[in-house]
Order: C-alpha cells, then sequence, then structure tokens
C-alpha cells in the first residue's frame, strides 16, 4: 500500500491482481469523496470514477505506446457517451510535443506545441 | 517610453487649464484602483504620431525578429499605420504576428487596413454576421465565464478574426488582474494534479504547466462548465471554425496586439 499526500487530498493506493491476472489499483480521494479504481491492461489504463454512494459517474481510458508513454486520453461519461478525447504526439523521451483536444463529436478545441525541454 | 506618453496626457490635461490638471491628478491618485487602470489603459492607447520616426524604426526593426519584411517593407508598413493613426502597441503586433505567420506585406498592409477601417468602426471582428450576433456571442461566453467565477472584465479578441476577412478561428483572451489571477492559477493547478492522480496520465499536470509557463491557461483546463464546457460557442455557432478561449498572462508572449476589448 502507497500513501501519498497533497494539500487537500490524501491518496490511498492498493495494488494487486485481478481476477483477469492484470494489475490494478484502487484510489480513494478522501477529501472529494470519490473512489477511484484504475485497471491496467498490456498497453491500455482503464479508470473508473465513483462517488461516495459508489455509483459510476465517468470512465476514462488512457493508450500508452510501445514505451509506456500516454498517446491517447479519452474520457465518458457514466452512460458511455465520449466526453473528450485527447491526443499526444512525443519526443522520444516521452515529452509531449503535440497535444490536441477534441470534443465529443471529434471536433478539434484546441491544439498547442512544446518546444523539447 | 511611459513618462513621455504620461508628459503627453499631462500637456493634454492641462490644456483645459488649472481645472483640467486637478481633475486628472485626482484621477491618478484616487484611491479606487480602476481610475487608475482607466488611466493607464489611456496611456497604452496614445496614437503613433507622439512618436519620432526614429523612435518607431528602432522598435520596428527590434519586432522584425526573423527578419521577414525589408526595409522598404517596414517603410510602407510604418507610412500605413500612420495614415491609419494607429497606436503602437498594434503596429508592433502587426509586424511580430507578420513575421511568425510569414505575411507577405501587401496582405500585412491590407488587414492593417481591416483592423482598423472595418473591425474598430463596427465593432465586431471579422467571423460573425452582423453586431447583433457578436453581442449574443459575448452575452453567453460572460455568462458562462461568471459560472466559474472568472472575472470578465477584460476579454479580447485577438487573432485572424481582427486581421483577416476569412478567420481560421476566433481567439479569445481573458486577462485577470493580481489576486483573481493567483485564485485561478490555484484553483486550476489542484483540477489538474487531481485529474492526473486519477487516471493516472501525468501529462495533465505536466503540460497545463508547461502551458501556464508559457502564458496561458487554455480552456480544457478550466473547471467544467454546466453547459458540457464551451460546447454551444464552440461548435454551436461556428460550425466552421474553431473558438480557442485561454486565460492569457499579461505581457507574456500570447498577450498580442490588435485586439478588439469587449465591453465591460
Amino acid at each position: 500500500m502507497k500513501i501519498e499526500e497533497t494539500n487537500d487530498l490524501v491518496l490511498v493506493i492498493i495494488q494487486s491482481q485481478s481476477e483477469f491476472g492484470s494489475a490494478f489499483e484502487v484510489l480513494k480521494l478522501k477529501s472529494h469523496n470519490k473512489k477511484v479504481i484504475r485497471l491496467v491492461k498490456d498497453k491500455n489504463i482503464e479508470y473508473f470514477i465513483y462517488n461516495k454512494n459508489m455509483i459510476l459517474s465517468e470512465k476514462g481510458m488512457i493508450e500508452l505506446d510501445s514505451n509506456g508513454f500516454v498517446i491517447t486520453n479519452k474520457e465518458f461519461s457514466s452512460k458511455e457517451e465520449l466526453l473528450f478525447h485527447i491526443e499526444y504526439e512525443n519526443y522520444p523521451n516521452g515529452e509531449t510535443k503535440w497535444e490536441r483536444h477534441y470534443d465529443k463529436k471529434g471536433n478539434l478545441l484546441s491544439e498547442d506545441f512544446f518546444e523539447k525541454e | 517610453m511611459f513618462f513621455c506618453k504620461l508628459l503627453q496626457l499631462f500637456e493634454k490635461a492641462c490644456e483645459s487649464g488649472f481645472d483640467g490638471f486637478v481633475k486628472w491628478i485626482r484621477s491618478l491618485l484616487s484611491k479606487e484602483k480602476k481610475h487608475l487602470d482607466e488611466a493607464l489603459d489611456e496611456i497604452e492607447q496614445i496614437s503613433l504620431k507622439n512618436y519620432s520616426k526614429t523612435e518607431i524604426s528602432t522598435l520596428l526593426l527590434q519586432n522584425n525578429i526573423n527578419k521577414f519584411y525589408n526595409s522598404s517593407d517596414l517603410d510602407a508598413i510604418y507610412k500605413k499605420a500612420l495614415q491609419l493613426d494607429m497606436r503602437l502597441d498594434d503596429l508592433i503586433g502587426f509586424v511580430k504576428t507578420g513575421n511568425i505567420k510569414e505575411i507577405k506585406s501587401v496582405e500585412l498592409l491590407k488587414q492593417m487596413d481591416n483592423y482598423i477601417n472595418i473591425v474598430l468602426q463596427r465593432g465586431y471582428p471579422f467571423g460573425f454576421r452582423n453586431l447583433k450576433e457578436f453581442e449574443q456571442f459575448c452575452d453567453i461566453l460572460k455568462s458562462e465565464l461568471s459560472s466559474i467565477a472568472l472575472s470578465t472584465n477584460d476579454i479580447r479578441i485577438q487573432g485572424s478574426s481582427v486581421r483577416s476577412k476569412n478567420p481560421n478561428d476566433i481567439d479569445i483572451a481573458i486577462f485577470l488582474k493580481d489576486k483573481d489571477l493567483d485564485i485561478f492559477i490555484n484553483k486550476t493547478r489542484e483540477l489538474r494534479k487531481e485529474k492526473s492522480i486519477i487516471s493516472g496520465n501525468p501529462k495533465f499536470l505536466k503540460n497545463y504547466e508547461r502551458r501556464l509557463s508559457l502564458g496561458k491557461i487554455n480552456s480544457f483546463d478550466f473547471p467544467k462548465i454546466k453547459n458540457d464546457y464551451f460546447d454551444l460557442l464552440k461548435n454551436n455557432m461556428f460550425k466552421d471554425k474553431k473558438v480557442q478561449i485561454s486565460v492569457i498572462i499579461e505581457n507574456s508572449s500570447f498577450d498580442v496586439s490588435p485586439y478588439l476589448k469587449l465591453k465591460k
């Protein structure tokens, strides 16, 4: 078990093995009464955000490249409707080169270019 | 240069005699901060005609960053700006943008004309059909921003929609003062931190910090707005254009002229 503390939240991470053999983590965000379950499956991470009554409020999905760097991040409502979608184009060291935000209809909302640090 | 401008305002105030001078001093020393802000805004908006040609030429050369324009281009740009009675900040902004976007001088002259004679005259940027549509857009925008406690005192339309008749996007810059800015940075930073922790995607916080260090917080980093972020503004009104909404840090590279300030 790993405990992290920031200014206004206490994070408890419990790591274990799921019935599918994948690693998963349970995060409890104390100050916001949220509970998060994160599933790690090969090159994908899925996270499920629950309210204090354990009702699913949002779900997210992250796709990693072969080096383990994030290349896409999607979030969905509890009804499985896409809320937004981010695409990352990375430098070889994993730093973001381009970040593009899309809305639920796939319209490009914004794009940012970052110089290599 | 600031004191030079201040001196010019002083001379202007004295044109109305001692009463004018006293009134001006009172407005500058007023305990109400907004008076000082307005006085400084007035100072900033002094026309190009108050500077010597040498002063302006030096500034233009400094801002011809990529040396995209030759001396004859710069001369034509300067003459056009004088003819249009342009503000110095706007002239510098046009030269800077022209360099970065490699806008040919002939096109830049047209854009300068568009800004002064069309956008500022009619009071709304390109991309809108009429003033009524623009005002409707502003009302929705201000209401959305107020719902997340963002000050709407200084909102500017920047970028191609104040320069070109067929803009690619509508760039909206929100400027916050002192404490308001600090509060908003703290709030958005905490949100990004939490988002990074919850999702396991460190880029939420890392890229937020990188954007902030460059001088902006984009609408994606804002607290959630109940009306589905800015969907109404971003998509329903402009099907063919992007609407970029950001908080811009004063004097950063994103604090650019020319712009159209929204009425309070």
